[in-house]
């Protein structure tokens, strides 16, 4: 188990160099000048020249990507274009409070939607099933950017109970943000837990449990939920990756201080470096919870655990 | 199952209400000292001289102070300086006294030596480009001291109420220096209004009022000034309903009947040097023939662009500078919208209907995209076919600057030196001049407004420019454009800057 955990570990090594390989052209080989964007539209031409030789964006895209990366092995990141501070720093500074936000928003989801999806699975086809079926339609269907902007009318502007954004007033800060940000998965996690469920448990072993009498609770509890729980762990593993790096919308609303904003402006003012280290902090978080999820995948099923070596 | 359906209305019905109805503010803010100011981005630098934008401006000069400012009347005035003039006809050499009692927040006497050293450091820094024209800065004493200039500039002063020559505690950045770091990755230190306290990255930036400030016809009203980050646009202005904010910067033109119907609430809307229009290339075809140009002037209805790009908070415009702005000064200008006369000078350079004119206007700014929808639909009126193109910041600016666009629709800021817009847009060589439009009577004109010595001369040669560039008809100008703050109502002492460096020093209810 150590051992497949460390070969994991260090297959990250290539999947970094491989993403900042891919994000370094592509942002290299868009269109415009930071140096430009950075110094607004009534810089001077010798200003620009003299900002882009201090950024070093005379050199040859290779040469400058391969300094890049001699540096990231070094651990430094490099330094943002724009702010001229150090890019792990700001990113650090940030993403604690992506990952805050993505956590709760996460926690949210899963408290809510392993308890309907058992529900809906148990009693299919009630009105129970259904009304949770639409709601979860209904979830799927709600682009995040209105569930939040409607949660700021009714909570902040109206009942004025919540703050309307920010991260200044503690845990009332995180409250519509998280919601607005679980919500989708949400819709997802109850629809897969739903399917994997109904699928259990019409299973032969089930239908022996029931026969000898096994307590309906315990049936679902012990004997079905944790057999449906594989797909279950995979879509909130899946999904707590995407909300780790797509909380965009949600973080723009809500002006939560986190790395997705800092992400969208990087980009547009094309500095590289601070897209770089948003997009490797992405992946190596990515690749960690894709790791715990397989993990956990061995704790659930012992026969995957026999597996990892 | 009605029974839930019953239930699932009635949660409509009440969701419905809630935000049917409408925000109410009416605390009493009188005890108020911290006054929340919402931005729509976060600040991008803390050192003065290594940023050019205006979010960074906003807190930076209110930490630092600069030589000269400009007054309410629009003047330039001593800000750290008693006096200022010119010690010879040439005007190569400004003497300089500094006021008294100046003093950093760190306790230090701001003295002549933070002059010189400010300058030389500047020469190596992002926003060098200020202070071209100064030679050296030659101290006499603690609080005297020369600039000497290379030759006349007449944007000097203006340049010097730029807030990137805001003058820094030499010995604060000389340790700074020492120990590796930048002004960022410490406590900036400076004789400005207001002490910094933080900046949390992405979420807001707070200042405090320095009770040592040496002028206290500008000291701050209020105790404490934090900037929030809110980069959208709709979450400002609930930001600003629901009390969270005690003002608001560029709220958005959409929001502007929204926050004039609410008795809480207050607009201050001005008319900003900022213009927008639309540039060719006029070095090549079918741009490079005026009529063309002309032609194009006559066919737009820029009164419908306004009310479509900004919601009607702008003015259509018919010269190439802001009323605004200094360095405007009024033209002879008759390209009134005509779509008969589009097409008849259209008809002289060829264009008919069997051979209509085509070409791509690029966009990149989302109220531009609506304004050229507009502008699409008056061309087509006169039998232009054109296609909009819209196109990211940095691509069309580039693709602008290398001749490779036929025609963009984008805008420009003037500052308070006119030698930004006139050497920067018009002239020849200008790192803007997208219309790569080139006139050596122009630029000479240019040439001599920069270093004459006799304002009336120059007040001259710069109303011969913007004629000259009518009568060639090098864009067309769309409108100006309005800076709006959005506040509440008790809140006093609210200022807008045409030029977008508002003064915050003033607030307080």
């Amino acid at each position: 188990m150590y051992k497949y955990i460390i070969k994991r570990l260090l297959m990250m090594i290539p999947v970094i160099i491989g993403v900042s390989f891919l994000v370094y052209f592509i942002m290299a080989l868009t269109p415009g000048d930071p140096a430009r964007t950075i110094l607004g539209e009534t810089a001077p031409q010798e200003s620009i020249d003299a900002l882009r030789e201090q950024l070093g964006l005379n050199d040859p895209i290779p040469i400058r990507y391969i300094n890049y990366v001699k540096d990231l092995l070094h651990g430094d990141m490099g330094n943002s274009y724009k702010t001229g501070r150090p890019v792990f720093n700001e990113v650090m500074e940030l993403y604690p409070a992506t990952l805050k936000l993505a956590f709760w928003g996460m926690l949210f989801s899963v408290l809510l939607s392993i308890p309907i999806g058992i529900i809906s699975a148990t009693k299919q086809y009630s009105i129970m099933d259904n009304v949770s079926m639409v709601f979860a339609l209904i979830a799927t269907a709600t682009p995040n950017f209105w569930l939040g902007l409607m949660l700021i009318i009714v909570f902040a502007l109206n009942l004025r109970i919540l703050p309307s954004g920010g991260n200044t007033n503690g845990w009332l800060s995180l409250i519509l943000p998280v919601i607005t940000l679980g919500t989708s998965s949400l819709a997802n996690i109850t629809r897969t837990t739903r399917s994997s469920m109904l699928e259990v448990i019409r299973q032969d072993y089930i239908r022996t449990a029931k026969a000898k009498g096994v307590n309906k609770k315990k049936v679902i509890t012990v004997h079905a939920l944790k057999n449906a729980l594989i797909p279950v762990v995979t879509v909130i593993g899946l999904q707590f990756g995407a909300l780790l790096g797509g909380a965009v919308l949600t973080e723009t609303v809500f002006s939560w201080p986190g790395m997705g904003s800092y992400l969208i402006n990087s980009i547009k003012s094309q500095d590289t470096p601070a897209v770089l280290g948003c997009v490797i902090v992405f992946s190596v978080s990515f690749s960690l919870v894709n790791l715990i999820v397989d993990i956990l995948y061995a704790y659930i099923d012992p026969r995957i655990k026999s597996k990892y070596k | 199952m009605k029974k839930i359906l019953s239930l699932l209305l009635a949660v409509a019905l009440f969701a419905g209400m809630l935000t049917g109805c409408g925000g109410n503010s009416s605390t009493d803010h009188s005890d108020k000292t911290e006054i929340k100011i919402a931005i729509s981005k976060d600040i991008t630098n803390l050192d003065p001289q290594n940023h050019n934008n205006f979010v960074s401006a906003y807190v930076t000069r209110h930490v630092y102070s600069n030589l000269i400012t400009l007054d309410e009347n629009g003047e330039f005035v001593g800000d750290l300086l008693a006096s200022f003039e010119y010690t010879d006809d040439t005007k190569t050499a400004l003497k300089c006294v500094l006021k008294d009692g100046i003093k950093f927040h760190n306790g230090e006497a701001l003295t002549s030596e933070d002059v010189k050293f400010s300058f030389e450091r500047l020469k190596t820094q992002m926003v060098s480009h200020l202070i071209k024209a100064v030679d050296s800065v030659e101290v006499i004493d603690e609080k005297n001291f020369i600039i000497h200039l290379s030759a006349p500039n007449n944007d000097l002063f203006g340049c010097l109420y730029h807030p990137g020559t805001a003058i820094l505690c030499k010995s604060h950045v000389e340790a700074l220096d020492a120990a590796g770091k930048s002004i960022n990755e410490d406590t900036p230190i400076g004789s400005g209004p207001y002490k910094f306290v933080e900046w949390k990255s992405g979420s807001s930036i707070t200042i405090e009022k320095n009770p040592d400030y040496f002028d206290t016809a500008r000291a701050a009203q209020n105790e404490k000034l934090t900037f929030l980050v809110k980069p959208e646009t709709s979450a400002r202005t609930i930001a600003l309903e629901s009390g969270d904010v005690d003002m608001v910067i560029d709220l958005s033109t959409a929001d502007v009947a929204k926050i004039e119907e609410n008795a809480d609430y207050e607009i201050n809307s001005t008319t900003s040097t900022r213009i927008e229009f639309i540039t060719f290339n006029t070095q090549k075809a079918p741009f490079d023939n005026p009529l063309v140009r002309q032609a194009l002037n006559y066919a737009i209805n820029k009164e419908d662009v306004v009310t479509v790009a900004v919601d009607d908070q702008g003015a259509p415009l018919n010269n190439y500078i802001s009323p605004s702005a200094i360095g405007y000064y009024e033209i002879d200008s008759d390209y009134e919208y005509n779509p008969e006369k589009a097409k008849e000078l259209l008809a002289q350079a060829g264009y008919t209907e069997s051979n209509p004119l085509k070409f791509d206007l690029a966009v990149c700014d989302e109220s531009n995209k609506k304004g050229a929808t507009v502008v699409q639909a008056n061309l087509n009126d006169v039998g232009v076919q054109m296609e909009v193109k819209s196109m990211d910041s940095g691509a069309l600016y580039e693709d602008a600057q290398n001749g490779r666009l036929d025609a963009c629709y984008i805008g420009w800021g003037s500052l308070a030196d006119p030698g930004t817009t006139y050497d920067g847009i018009y002239y020849s060589t200008g790192a803007s001049n997208y219309a790569h439009y080139s006139n050596p009577t122009v630029d000479a004109l240019i040439d001599d407004a920069r270093s004459n010595t006799d304002p009336d001369a120059v007040a001259k040669d710069h109303q011969k420019v913007l004629q000259t560039l009518n009568d060639d008809a090098m864009w067309v100008p769309l409108y100006t454009k309005q800076y709006i703050i959005g506040y509440h109502k008790d809140l006093k002492g609210v200022h807008n800057s045409a030029i977008g460096l508002h003064n915050f020093y003033g607030l307080h209810y």
